[in-house]
């Protein structure tokens, strides 16, 4: 057989095997996220003067348990886990830097699409800066600001903010309500908003956010994986070392 | 496996096609240089059906199908007496020159209406009792708010849907989904009861209809790309479908015990009804409506095409009960 068909043959099975690995993938056990590094810049029109950016150090590495039957992958930084689908229900991993101010899609923008259109991206919609020593409760008034703030977001409401420990550290609980538009991209008609829930647990450690959101269509799909915020919650770890 | 699967879905036959002619791009000049210098690759046709071979057996891996049917579709089907219907969700889009698209409400009007008819024409014609739900039942309205999110979802990991047009072959299949397709909008018993139904159908579907600059371009780009110098070419345009519907049937458990997507190529397959023919070669004149939607099947908003569909639809229906 001639090379040139050999060769075409593993290009084809090639391309389908990395169309295999770059999508969704099983959870199988615990989870850790390597260290993230800082992607330099100054949010929000930062003093030029502010060294702060200089002295960024990298995130600590994180592990935690995805419940058995979902599907998650890395969207840049963020890791986003579901079950049935993002638009359904999500949880999402996330560190920002407080002088970060661009979320990356990865090195492969198309590959799971659908965790590209969804869930919310803090940094391009922040009104405010996360900053070092930031109390929990004006993180959380950064997070929700951001959310409020995302584009196709409708009737955003907080139901509750309350300080909360998560593995081992100060941080805080939000619930809120929102509407949005699920849309083929095609199209980008946003004919039905579907409502959802959210809760999202986080909290400053250094010069890094840490936020772990669980967010669901409020018919059914809340209620139906519910029980699994709290186990994802205590399973979560930074590993410092 | 609970789907069916038809290697004969339209998107897939056309992504096929495309994928044999990039090959055959990029193999023809190897093969002239073969066969000046050896001949080899005329003496035997192996090489080339291992190359044929592969691709199938991606291809079949990547068949979307047309319907999928939950676990409990059997068990139900025997209660399921009066079926309901949402009003449709129909829109209709200009497709212009450069993939812009724009949405034509008044267009998308009539798209409905014409399925919502069509739908009911159907139903009286097949014997089953069906009742026309109008739009004001709050809880069947937040239903059908959350099975927008539900759709995208069975598109996005039971269908595979768009991932053969970038080149993420199966990155978003979730495979247990088809293995076992369990999706649901939640329980809706009380308001299936106000209406006296056992179960109802929604209805999504959208036209692209191309304006003469989108044709052109469709045309050129198609040329260029069997020229084999219209750049990768291997994903064609971004919007390959011109028209689609997709309908799930719920139980009052909420449960989508049916889901089926179709598409142009999927009505086409029919061509022409046998009576169009017998008539044609007795020499009288073609049905105009017919006729229309034999060379026009992409507008849903033509009464023929959207009886097409809708029989189609139901006709996977039956084929999914009758297991």
């Amino acid at each position: 057989m001639s090379y040139s068909v050999i060769s075409s043959c593993i290009v084809v099975i090639a391309l389908a095997l990395t169309g295999c690995t770059l999508g969704w993938k099983p959870t199988r056990g615990v989870q850790t996220l390597r260290y993230q590094v800082p992607i330099s810049g100054s949010p929000l029109n930062v003093d030029a003067n502010d060294t702060s950016a200089t002295k960024s150090v990298a995130s600590t590495r994180v592990s935690f348990v995805l419940p058995d039957g979902w599907h998650w992958v890395m969207r840049g930084d963020d890791l986003i886990a579901t079950r049935d689908g993002v638009f359904l229900q999500n949880i999402h991993y996330e560190r920002i830097g407080i002088n970060q101010v661009k979320q990356s899609d990865g090195m492969f923008p198309l590959a799971a699409l659908s965790s590209k259109q969804w869930p919310f991206r803090m940094v391009p919609y922040l009104k405010k800066r996360l900053e070092l020593g930031m109390s929990p409760a004006d993180a959380a008034d950064v997070v929700l600001s951001s959310r409020a703030n995302t584009p196709g977001v409708s009737d955003f409401e907080i139901q509750e903010v309350v300080m909360q420990e998560i593995g081992g550290y100060q941080g805080f609980k939000a619930v809120y309500d929102f509407k949005l538009a699920v849309y083929d991209f095609r199209f980008k008609d946003r004919q039905r908003m579907t409502a959802y829930k959210a809760v999202c647990f986080g909290f400053m450690r250094n010069e890094w956010f840490y936020g772990i959101t669980y967010t669901a269509a409020r018919r059914y799909y809340f209620q139906k994986d519910a029980g699994v915020t709290d186990s994802v919650l205590q399973s979560f770890r930074l590993i410092e070392k | 496996m609970l789907g069916t699967l038809s290697p004969s879905h339209g998107a897939d036959r056309h992504h096929f096609i495309e994928l044999i002619t990039e090959v055959f791009n990029m193999q023809l000049p190897s093969i002239c240089r073969e066969t000046r210098h050896t001949s080899r690759m005329t003496e035997s046709p192996f090489p080339m059906v291992c190359m044929l071979a592969v691709l199938v057996t991606i291809m079949a891996g990547c068949a979307a199908p047309l319907y999928v049917t939950n676990r409990e579709l059997q068990t139900r089907k025997n209660t399921i007496r009066t079926m309901g219907l949402l009003p449709p969700m129909i829109m209709m889009y200009e497709l212009q020159y450069g993939d812009k698209v724009m949405p034509k409400d008044e267009w998308s009007r009539e798209a409905t209406e014409s399925i919502r008819q069509a739908f009911i024409n159907e139903m009286a014609a097949g014997n089953l009792p069906l009742i026309d739900i109008g739009g004001d039942d709050q809880e069947l309205n937040d239903m059908a708010d959350l099975y927008n999110a539900v759709d995208f979802s069975i598109q996005r990991h039971v269908y595979g849907e768009w991932a053969h047009l970038y080149g993420e072959e199966k990155m978003e299949i979730f495979p247990e989904k088809l293995r076992s397709f369990d999706y649901a909008v939640g329980p809706v018993s009380e308001a299936m009861e106000r209406h006296q139904v056992d179960a109802v159908w929604l209805i999504k579907g959208f036209t692209l209809k191309p304006t003469t600059g989108a044709q052109v371009e469709e045309a050129v780009g198609f040329i260029l790309s069997m020229l084999g110098s219209y750049g990768s070419g291997g994903g064609g345009a971004p919007i390959s479908k011109k028209s689609e519907l997709r309908a799930a049937l719920v139980d009052k458990s909420g449960v989508i015990l049916f889901y089926c997507g179709l598409e142009n190529s999927d009505i086409e397959e029919a061509g022409r009804n046998p009576d169009q023919i017998i008539n044609l070669m007795k020499g009288e004149q073609p049905n105009p409506n017919a006729e229309d939607a034999h060379t026009n099947n992409q507008d849903i908003r033509n009464q023929e095409t959207a009886r097409r569909y809708i029989r189609k639809l139901l006709a996977e229906y039956r084929k999914a009960v009758a297991k």
